[in-house]
């Protein structure tokens, strides 16, 4: 969008009224070198003595210019307290910043920085020398300025302001109030001019210690260039305007930790971001950036980069009619183009959503998720189907935003079509995929499908049955030796784990890693069943054995559970402060029948058992029975929920702990006397 | 079906080869079977010309022709060069052809990516990579490049290794030098078919070497570092210039001169500090507590910022600089300690070393830049005190995994000099652990683990202590405690003061720490050091044995069994001697008490093919032997 365009017959006018007011300044916030003796002094924080450093006060101040076009302006001042060795590296500093080829910029400017220490009990300042601060080129439009303080010590409190000046007003910087290290006061202040309506979104537990919105009237200097006959004369002025002034302060906020078992840890961080939804300049009409969801879904069909590549995609034409040509039903028709779609576009593994040119990228058969399932959706649409692109957020991006609709709460694109009134979710950029189902990234409760020009959410819990079935013989002998023929049965998401397991390693180099079972098993006679038959389950089949002693035994002590027995808890930590999120639903059963060996007789052998979570969330049942001289085993386990509170960590953990002790029980067989 | 396709579409392009004359085709099915078996890609011709032009310059031309013939195998088609201030890439070029050798499209500019190749926090470093890269979406298929880089950091020559990666094939590869007139070459040979062969050609002195019909080769399990296994050519120069800095190689005296050179006048001390390190010493007796005193002094006022400038990297800032700033790299702050040192009328050696894993030895007989890292040397009248000056938390003397038992080189007034650090044999790397358990007959206990670790042993604890607050090592302990199902309700964990030690003390709550099945408990006396992994046993062995690393760990567990209960069977004792090291274990009965000991010692060193068989059989028995239970019955009455 060129905000050019309507920027300047209403400029025009509000630069003929002059500005009335000045409001009084207060003492400069963003002054450098406010440090007090106690800071200095300070040897530990208390709220959480293990603190390497401390964040003791950090401001950040957004703001318009229109003095060069619509600016941002965005300055912050950090002062940070080192307290231990280990912190030492909170004095080094990046400061990534962002320019385009067509000349749009992000600009660092006033870097400056002290580092203030005690010695013999007088403080000592070290400037931040400009010769120190270096520039450093990532990529095509990444830069870093990467800079260290000076002279910093166990005790010294760094700090460090710049100004960050952006041509891309459509992004408002956000916030991050919660760092590694804990933070004292953290604020952050945006004054919102009347054209652009920001949506606010605010992440993480920590409250706002204040949170506050003031009206206020200012007068801001603009400049322009006007058009006076054949040139152009660059003219400025003030206008009068009334600025809100926010202002969001989080104070004593934790150190942020990560936990395992934790896809998306970003949805936790405390933290504040914003959306462009809204430019309306005087006399203009609005302009919805994101809006509702109905004109959020217009804009993305209209949108060049998505729903124009797709509209323009005669060029599959020929491809797709090749591919159904022959095919009456729709169902034939759409595996069809799937099959191709997943054997000659190769996935690059980004996650994206918009596409430069989709006809490029089906060229060179390689492309991100975007290109992968918008050819697919393309050629479905081709082959006369109901096809629609479907906005998704990967686990890893965090949890679907539905409120307001902003583009960046999504980063993957998948395809949807309608056959029947059956809906069917399809992504092509996983060759092991079965039809019909999703990988693991995708499942994220729910994705906005755009049906022509309007839309709906769909649930991305994946309908398939995601199930592990091991089921095998054993035969013991007197001297304990075990021979077993087993096979492993996998659906759904296990089975792609395990074909894709497979796929990694290559067949040969798997079967022989497979072949080593331990120290103490061996595997042999390895079959492989329906590695490229997608629709059908993946089987392994093989014979597992165990040497005996020399001699037949009057005892003989046996792990039921082979080598399947679970043989930690996977929750080991005592507390958890996040979910645990599972992904999708567990079925893991094991049904184990044993021939006993001649002469012997059951002495011991473990108690059935069940244990259930709250509203059926998890179970597990462990069965022993003898039926006509066998000994039969059946260990099942079912994970119904996926999504599990912080608050049921302890319940899940108490779950996991008894199934470990289960699977640890022994038989014990005694010779007939 | 397919087969009789292939040998046929085989037939037509080796008929239009043929006919095609001298053209040299890539189509992928000309490949050799026994070569493309187990490769991902198989290099077909590598041509790499290295240019010496004076003593400051050098330029260095590859093209190589790669067929890709797998998923696998496409990190081949891209090509990845750095480059700096002063190694600049002249141009790339780059080919794509399909699987019948035509050409299939050409690199364009836009398919060059430019990368900043930084590791971690480094604030001045121009290390720079370009990315070339073209793909294909069927395989397989060719790609081939050609690229020159031009040099001016003559310290660094070339080095030649055509098959650089596993699951790689070479069909053919040659290497040529070209030296000036009057400018020998230096270069080191390592299983190459055949030796240099060295010609005069026009005004210069060309050497060359070639090889063909590399099959891929594959590491094994406690084998040799790849770079080992396959032909490689070292080469480095006699005499060389960088920025104004001339030097020669030719001998580890010599390159010690250069850098004699590069550090002179860098070492002025302020004033100031001068005086605080003479007040520092005064009443400090031997020069031992004087160097910790001023290896202490440097570590509290600097700290490690990785900055790579100055003379290819290789030349200090000023000791001055340090001072002031409070920060600089291994060279800059081993430069300023050598300067403190100094002051206190204490000599020491700047020291050059090749840090981290030590698979990497130093080639004693070639001299030449072989090295990553500085650290200072302190003579000493009995053994020298080695500082490493980029840790605020290190001991003085300790070397460890990361500088211990290899060769560093000293940069003394008369040049360099090439010595051993300090070796760590078993009884360095200790790790004592006793612990008493009280369990019931539910098969639960509570315990309380006590553990000294010295020596490389005591690194990962002494880093968790360093860089970890309580709650996350409490979370690391979890983590890396070896028990099926425990609590810790409280742990110590404590350096001891100047000497590589930890003491790590655990109160261990432990349910079903033995498996209950009716009146009898199980329990696996070996509580939580347990080897659980044998690599498997090859059928055929090809390349030397290495046990990486020297230790020696001792448990002893004590369980006070509940009431009632006899032991029904008790593992028999293990005692297992073994090139490798030594193995014991023993359970016994003692009253009420059940005691297990068990001592595992390894020795690091080399060892032949053929002992690989030893190794793999040792460490099942030791496995299996950890996992022995005892089974402990209740008397029935």
């Amino acid at each position: 969008m060129n905000t050019n365009v309507f920027f300047r017959p209403w400029l025009v006018l509000l630069c003929l009224a002059l500005g009335l007011s000045t409001p009084g300044f207060s003492a400069d916030p963003f002054k450098l070198g406010q440090v007090t003796p106690e800071e200095l002094k300070m040897t530990s924080y208390a709220p959480d003595t293990s603190a390497a450093a401390v964040v003791l006060y950090d401001l950040g101040e957004s703001s318009f210019r229109f003095t060069k076009d619509t600016q941002l302006q965005f300055k912050r001042i950090v002062r940070i307290k080192i307290l231990k060795k280990s912190g030492l590296d909170q004095a080094d500093f990046l400061i990534p910043y962002y320019r385009r080829r067509d000349g749009k910029k992000e600009e660092v400017s006033n870097v400056k920085g002290f580092t203030y220490s005690l010695e013999n009990g007088e403080m000592v300042k070290v400037k931040l020398d400009e010769n120190a601060i270096f520039d450093e080129k990532q990529d095509a439009n990444w830069y870093l300025k990467k800079l260290t303080m000076p002279g910093v010590k166990v005790g010294s409190v760094i700090e460090l302001s710049y100004t960050i000046t952006s041509d891309f007003f459509k992004l408002l910087r956000e916030w991050e109030f919660q760092h590694r290290v804990p933070v004292k006061w953290s604020e952050y202040r945006v004054g919102m001019v009347p054209f652009f309506d920001y949506k606010h979104i605010t992440y993480g537990g920590h409250p706002y210690h204040i949170k506050d919105a003031k009206l206020e009237r200012k007068t801001v200097p603009v400049a322009w260039t006007d058009d006076v006959g054949l040139a152009k004369v660059d003219k400025s002025g003030s206008m009068s305007m009334s600025i809100v002034q926010y202002q969001w302060v989080m104070k004593d906020v934790p150190a942020f930790v990560e936990e395992p078992y934790l896809t998306n840890a970003k949805d936790y961080l405390s933290k504040i971001e914003f959306e462009l939804a809204k430019v309306e300049y005087p006399e203009q009409k609005p302009v919805y950036m994101t809006g509702d969801w109905e004109s959020f879904t217009k804009e993305m069909v209209k949108e060049e980069e998505f729903g124009g590549q797709l509209a323009n995609a005669t060029f599959l034409k020929k491809t797709t009619d090749g591919l159904i040509a022959g095919k009456t039903d729709s169902l034939e028709k759409v595996k069809a183009v799937l099959n191709f779609v997943k054997n000659n576009m190769r996935w690059d593994g980004k996650h994206r959503i918009y596409t430069e040119n989709l006809r490029k990228a089906f060229d060179n058969r390689l492309g991100s998720s975007a290109e992968v399932n918008l050819v697919l959706t393309a050629m479905l649409r081709q082959a006369g189907l109901d096809a629609n692109p479907m906005l998704v957020s990967t686990r890893e991006h965090g949890r679907p935003v539905t409120n307001s609709p902003m583009i960046s709460k999504f980063d993957y694109v998948i395809s949807h079509v309608a056959i029947g009134g059956k809906n069917y979710l399809l992504d092509a950029t996983e060759k092991d995929l079965p039809f019909g189902m999703l990988p693991l990234r995708c499942l994220n409760v729910q994705g906005w499908v755009m049906t022509g020009t309007a839309g709906k959410w769909l649930p991305l819990t994946g309908s398939e049955r995601n199930a592990q079935l091991v089921s095998g013989n054993i035969k013991i002998q007197p001297t304990g030796e075990v021979s077993a023929l087993l096979t492993e049965n996998y659906q759904g998401v296990p089975a792609l784990q395990a074909r894709s397991a497979i796929r990694d390693k290559g067949q040969e180099a798997y079967l022989k890693e497979f072949a080593n079972a331990g120290t103490d098993w061996v595997r042999q006679g390895v079959k492989i069943h329906n590695l490229e038959n997608l629709q059908e389950s993946f089987k392994k089949e093989y014979q597992l054995s165990k040497t005996g002693e020399a001699n037949s035994a009057d005892l003989l002590y046996i792990s039921p559970m082979l080598t399947h027995g679970l043989g930690e808890n996977p929750f080991k930590l005592a507390t958890r402060l996040y979910p645990i999120d599972f992904g999708t639903p567990v079925d893991e059963t094991y049904v184990f029948t044993y021939q006993l060996p001649q002469g012997y007789e059951v002495e011991e052998m473990p108690k059935s058992a069940t244990s259930v979570l709250p509203g059926n969330a998890a179970k597990f049942s462990y069965v022993v029975q003898m039926t006509n001289g066998q000994l039969q085993i059946i260990s099942k386990l079912n994970i119904n929920k996926t999504l599990f509170d912080a608050s049921e960590y302890g319940n899940l953990r108490e779950f996991y702990n008894r199934l470990v002790a289960k699977h640890a029980e022994k038989i014990v067989l005694k010779k007939k006397s | 079906m397919q087969k009789r396709l292939l040998a046929l579409l085989l037939c037509l392009l080796v008929g239009a080869t043929s006919r095609a004359g001298d053209t040299p085709t890539y189509a992928a099915l000309t490949i050799s079977p026994a070569l493309s078996k187990g490769a991902n890609a198989v290099v077909r011709i590598e041509e790499t010309t290295f240019t010496v032009t004076s003593p400051k310059t050098a330029t260095e031309r590859i093209r190589r022709v790669i067929t890709v013939l797998n998923e696998e195998g496409k990190g081949y088609a891209q090509l990845v060069v750095p480059y700096d201030k002063l190694n600049k890439v002249d141009y790339i070029k780059g080919t794509l052809y399909d699987m019948f050798g035509k050409k299939a499209s050409t690199l364009k500019a836009s398919d060059i990516k430019d990368y900043s190749n930084t590791s971690d926090f480094s604030l001045y470093e121009d290390n720079r990579v370009k990315v070339a890269g073209v793909s294909h979406s069927s395989y397989p298929y060719t790609v081939e490049f050609e690229y020159q880089t031009t040099s001016n950091n003559m310290l660094f020559y070339t080095q030649w290794r055509p098959l650089d990666g596993e699951k790689l094939a070479v069909e053919k590869a040659t290497f040529q030098v070209n030296m000036p007139a009057g400018m020998p070459l230096r270069y080191h040979e390592q299983l190459v078919p055949e030796k240099a062969s060295v010609k005069q050609e026009g005004g210069q002195q060309v050497y060359q070497w070639q090889v063909k019909d590399l099959a891929p080769i594959e590491r094994e399990p406690f084998g040799p570092a790849f770079s080992e296994l396959v032909p490689l050519v070292r080469t480095a120069p006699a005499s060389f210039e960088v920025q104004g800095y001339a030097g020669t190689l030719e001998t580890w005296k010599s390159f010690g001169e250069w850098q004699n050179k590069l550090n002179q006048g860098r070492d002025i001390i302020p004033e100031a500090t001068k005086g605080q390190i003479l007040a520092l010493v005064k009443d400090l007796r031997t020069p031992e507590e004087k160097v910790k005193a001023i290896y202490q002094f440097m570590q509290n006022k600097t700290r490690y910022v990785s900055i790579q400038l100055g003379i290819g990297g290789w030349q200090p800032f000023e000791a001055s600089m340090v001072d002031s700033k409070g920060y600089g790299d291994c060279k800059a702050l081993s430069n300023y300690t050598k300067a403190l040192l100094e002051v206190a009328g204490i000599k020491s050696h700047y020291a050059l070393i090749y840090a981290g894993e030590d698979d990497r030895p130093v080639l004693k007989d070639f001299p030449n830049s072989q090295f990553n890292h500085v650290v200072v040397c302190v003579p000493m009248a009995k053994d020298s005190i080695w500082l490493e000056c980029t840790s605020q938390m290190a001991d003085a003397g300790y070397t460890g995994s990361s500088t211990g038992d290899r060769y560093s080189l000293l940069i003394t007034p008369d040049g360099g000099k090439l010595v051993s650090t300090p070796k760590f044999k078993a009884f360095d790397n200790i790790q004592r652990r006793t612990i008493q358990v009280k369990l019931n007959a539910q098969g639960s206990g509570v315990g309380e683990a006590l553990t000294n670790y010295t020596g490389i042993q005591h690194e990962e604890r002494n880093g968790v202590l360093q860089h970890y607050n309580p709650e996350e090592q409490l979370k690391w302990l979890y983590k890396n405690t070896k028990i099926p199902a425990f609590e810790i309700k409280t742990y110590n964990l404590e350096k001891v003061k100047n000497a590589p030690i930890v003491k790590e003390k655990l109160q261990l709550e432990l349910p079903r720490l033995a498996s209950v099945s009716g009146k009898r408990l199980f329990i696996t006396p070996n509580l939580m050091n347990r080897w659980s992994s044998a690599p498997a046993v090859a059928e055929t062995r090809k390349h030397e044995v290495i046990w990486p690393m020297s230790f020696h760990d001792v448990d002893s567990v004590e369980y006070e069994i509940p009431a009632g209960y006899k032991a029904e069977s008790m593992p028999q004792p293990v005692k297992i001697t073994t090139a490798f090291g030594e193995y014991q274990a023993q359970v016994q009965m003692k009253g009420t008490k059940l005691i297990y000991v068990r001592q595992l010692t390894m020795h690091k060193g080399r060892h032949k093919a053929e002992q690989y068989k030893e190794l793999v059989n040792f460490l099942k028995q030791v496995s299996r032997a950890d996992q022995q239970q005892v089974v402990l019955a209740a008397e029935t009455t």
